[in-house]
């Protein structure tokens, strides 16, 4: 039977496409875009969300001592323990994505409700529980309230003879503490499968959105906000004019005389997105030098490690208390400021714009 | 030599007011009109209403158009509803014309409620609602309608594709394939088509492509013999835009729109063949039976129509009076069809001093939405109207700088604007504005 030539030529036609997009497809190195996200979840998010769960537990228990045998001892380990969260703590808030802002008000949100606090700690100590906690609003609990009751500004001394006459103090910080190990174990399982499972969404997207470009401009979009709230917040405001114009009252944790550590963590956090470091999988930066972004002949993910490296000097070189330094040392802390306010652009403006990743997701209609 | 001009005139008339089959421009206005309340109901649907016009405490205005301010929630939901019922009514004919100034008075007075909105193909929703007030539109079981109306609706389209394309004759779209080159990587993990999108000649192709594109569809969809061919390129490139685009109803608005281009006859053909059976009333036989003289437009009709078609001309040509590049100042950008020309983004400080007070810093995230403060970023006038609110909140006297730093197509970011000057003494207006730095 004679063959038509029609389908053979229809055929050769199919082959030598498939052949010429195979050929296109084998001469380029796509980027691993699943793999980014699969690194930065085990590598970062994950890990990060298990240990905040076992410092909290850490926490808990030595506030549990403190409460039980109020000293001196009990309670340096009591602050050491709410300084290791809370600046755990800082680089967990950043993956707060989606619905996760309640969740994550649970663990930390400031101010902490004063009156509240100073009222309740005055009642019998056997009454205030892990259970009274979980009732009380966001402001009256979590690492902003606790670290509100345990550092007494007028020094450890007082704080461990004022234990002895008012128990209530202790007892409440055991109890927001207890009550903080579930609220941290709720925001790890909104990521686990068994939980929330928003890892699966992290990673694969949802019902009306691809995975990968949902997910970066969801994690550029934070690392913007976090940061542009740190210069803003955590420096500007207390900052001021420096000098006499200077407000201290504004910095984030006076009392725990933390802010710059609780800031140092915060950019480290972002840094940890962005660039990786020995040993790490991929990270942002990998993405930007696969699309070979560059500024005048710079690589980008260059001019970010530089980037990183002077804003944490900067940082390094403020003296704790932010407090004390913004008056006394407003020079070290406005080159801190401006050198976070390079980076902000630098990631705000440069690398969003070479990313194509417009830093506004309400999906509304384009152009 | 008059007489012989005159003669030509005589003939273009009777040209413009031969009576030819209406199905096109039906066509155009059903699709059209579904489109406006699909539109509309997406817009409540997703919780837009909510989000872009009652939450933000501030609102960006146009020039001239600062008295427009969104209602309370019920008045503005009223609205959506009314434009739902709008656009059923224009694609089912009901009180066509009336239907169609009511579409054009509450979608455009939305679109005014916010600068930060601004989309070009809202312009082409109110473009065309407007035409519709002015053409003679065929009832749903149209016979005829003279050619100067079909003429003007695909002059309306076919000015889009015309000036997006102008648009694209610049360096960066054709030289460093700009903004493509950034977008189309962007969306390389689609399956498939993603190791494509990762090349830069694949960035060229579809940057030429879409510039030889834009400015040959009119005339090869004027064209009987490229036109299915035509329609169906275009079928494909607004299907490849929506896939790779979050741009929303734009590509299928186009799409509903270009079928203004086709023929009566044409369309029959296409509806008999999709439906199975033929129209009772042949295209000729129902043209013949409209009267010519009931075809001529009113000389009042006939002068807004020419009147809104030359403004459709000279208001995307406008940037030229304006010094420097359109894409970094802005200046004569909006309503002139420069269709995704530019990837941009922005940071903006504004340093606000009291009168006797020190010079602080404000960030535009305390007042704005992401999605006002995103848009913001980059266009000099909706700095200067931030920057004037600002004032207005601190008092009399008050003193507003701003430190705006842009990114534009993969450039370095550079300030936008002279940061030395007091934006607060700046009037907003249409002239070249000093202080934009080019």
């Amino acid at each position: 039977m004679p063959s038509s030539p029609v389908p053979v030529a229809r055929c050769r036609l199919l082959v030598l496409g498939s052949l010429l997009l195979a050929t296109v497809a084998a001469c380029s190195e796509p980027f691993p875009h699943e793999q980014l996200l699969a690194d930065w979840t085990e590598e970062v998010i994950l890990p990060l969300h298990g240990s905040l769960v076992e410092e909290v537990e850490k926490l808990r228990n030595a506030t549990r001592s403190l409460a039980a045998e109020p000293s001196l001892e009990t309670l340096n380990a009591a602050r050491g323990a709410w300084k290791t969260t809370a600046v755990l703590w800082q680089e967990v808030a950043l993956y707060r994505f989606d619905r996760m802002l309640l969740a994550h008000n649970q663990v930390s949100k400031r101010p902490p409700d004063v009156e509240f606090l100073e009222e309740t700690v005055t009642a019998a100590p056997e009454t205030l529980t892990a259970e009274l906690v979980a009732g009380v609003g966001s402001l009256s609990k979590g690492l902003a309230a606790i670290e509100y009751l345990l550092f007494e500004p007028a020094g450890a001394e007082d704080w461990v003879e004022q234990a002895g006459e008012q128990p209530g103090r202790a007892a409440y910080v055991a109890a927001a503490s207890e009550q903080l190990v579930t609220s941290a174990a709720a925001v790890r399982d909104r990521w686990l499968p068994e939980g929330g499972n928003y890892i699966d969404t992290f990673l694969n997207g949802d019902s009306e959105t691809d995975g990968f470009r949902r997910s970066l401009g969801k994690v550029l979009n934070r690392v913007v906000a976090v940061l542009e709230e740190s210069v803003r917040e955590q420096l500007g405001r207390p900052l001021a004019a420096g000098g006499e114009s200077a407000r201290p009252e504004r910095v984030e944790a006076p009392r725990s005389a933390t802010s710059l550590a609780l800031l140092r963590s915060r950019i480290a956090g972002i840094e940890r997105v962005l660039l990786a470091q020995e040993g790490d999988g991929l990270r942002l930066a990998d993405y930007a030098d696969h699309l070979d972004a560059e500024v005048d002949g710079t690589a980008l993910s260059t001019l970010l490690r530089n980037r990183f490296g002077s804003s944490l000097a900067a940082l390094d070189a403020i003296p704790e208390p932010l407090t004390r330094s913004v008056v006394e040392d407003p020079d070290l802390v406005r080159a801190a400021y401006d050198e976070l306010r390079e980076l902000l652009v630098l990631i705000k403006v440069d690398l969003a714009n070479q990313l194509g990743v417009t830093l506004t997701f309400n999906d509304n209609d384009g152009d | 030599m008059i007489r012989a001009q005159g003669g030509r005139a005589a003939a273009l008339r009777r040209f413009l007011v031969t009576p030819t089959d209406a199905l096109p421009l039906l066509v155009l206005r059903v699709s059209f009109g579904l489109l406006i309340a699909l539109s509309a109901a997406r817009f409540v649907a997703k919780g837009w209403v909510e989000e872009l016009y009652l939450a933000p405490s501030f609102h960006f205005t146009y020039f001239g158009f600062s008295w427009i301010e969104p209602p309370s929630a019920p008045w503005i939901y009223g609205l959506f509803a009314v434009l739902f019922l709008g656009g059923l009514l224009l694609a089912a004919g009901v009180g066509a014309r009336w239907t169609a100034a009511g579409v054009f008075v509450l979608f455009t007075t939305a679109e005014l409620f916010d600068k930060a909105l601004y989309l070009n193909h809202y312009v082409l929703v109110s473009s065309l609602a407007l035409l519709f007030v002015f053409l003679p539109l065929a009832p749903l079981r149209g016979r005829s309608v003279p050619r100067w109306a079909l003429a003007a609706a695909r002059l309306q389209v076919g000015l889009v594709y015309a000036f997006a394309g102008l648009g694209k004759l610049e360096a960066d779209w054709l030289l460093r394939a700009e903004p493509l080159s950034t977008w189309l990587p962007a969306r390389a993990e689609i399956p498939f088509l993603g190791v494509l999108l990762e090349q830069s000649w694949v960035a060229f192709a579809a940057s030429w492509g879409a510039l030889a594109f834009d400015l040959s569809l009119p005339f090869l969809l004027l064209w009987g013999r490229s036109r299915l061919a035509a329609w169906t390129v275009a079928a494909l490139f607004h299907a490849c835009t929506a896939l790779l685009f979050e741009i929303g109803l734009f590509p299928w608005i186009m799409l509903c729109a270009t079928l203004v281009f086709f023929t009566g006859e044409e369309l029959h053909r296409f509806f008999t063949r999709a439906t199975g059976r033929a129209r009772r009333d042949a295209t000729e036989a129902r043209v013949a039976e409209t009267p010519r003289a009931s075809l001529a437009a009113t000389p009042a009709r006939a002068a807004a129509v020419a009147f809104l078609l030359l403004l459709q001309l000279l208001l995307p040509l406008r940037h030229a009076v304006y010094p420097g590049d359109v894409l970094w100042t802005e200046e004569g950008y909006r309503f002139s069809w420069r269709v995704m020309l530019a990837e941009k983004n922005g940071h903006v400080v504004f340093w606000v001093e009291p009168p006797g007070e020190a010079e602080r810093a404000v960030y535009p995230s305390e007042l704005l939405t992401r999605l006002q403060e995103h848009q913001m970023s980059y266009q000099p006038d909706m700095i200067l109207e931030l920057a004037h609110h600002l004032a207005h909140l601190h008092g009399e006297g008050t003193r507003v700088r701003a430190e705006a730093r842009v990114s534009l197509n993969g450039r370095r970011s550079r300030l936008l604007i002279d940061p030395s000057v007091d934006l607060a003494s700046r009037p907003r207006s249409l002239k070249s504005q000093s202080w934009i730095l080019r």
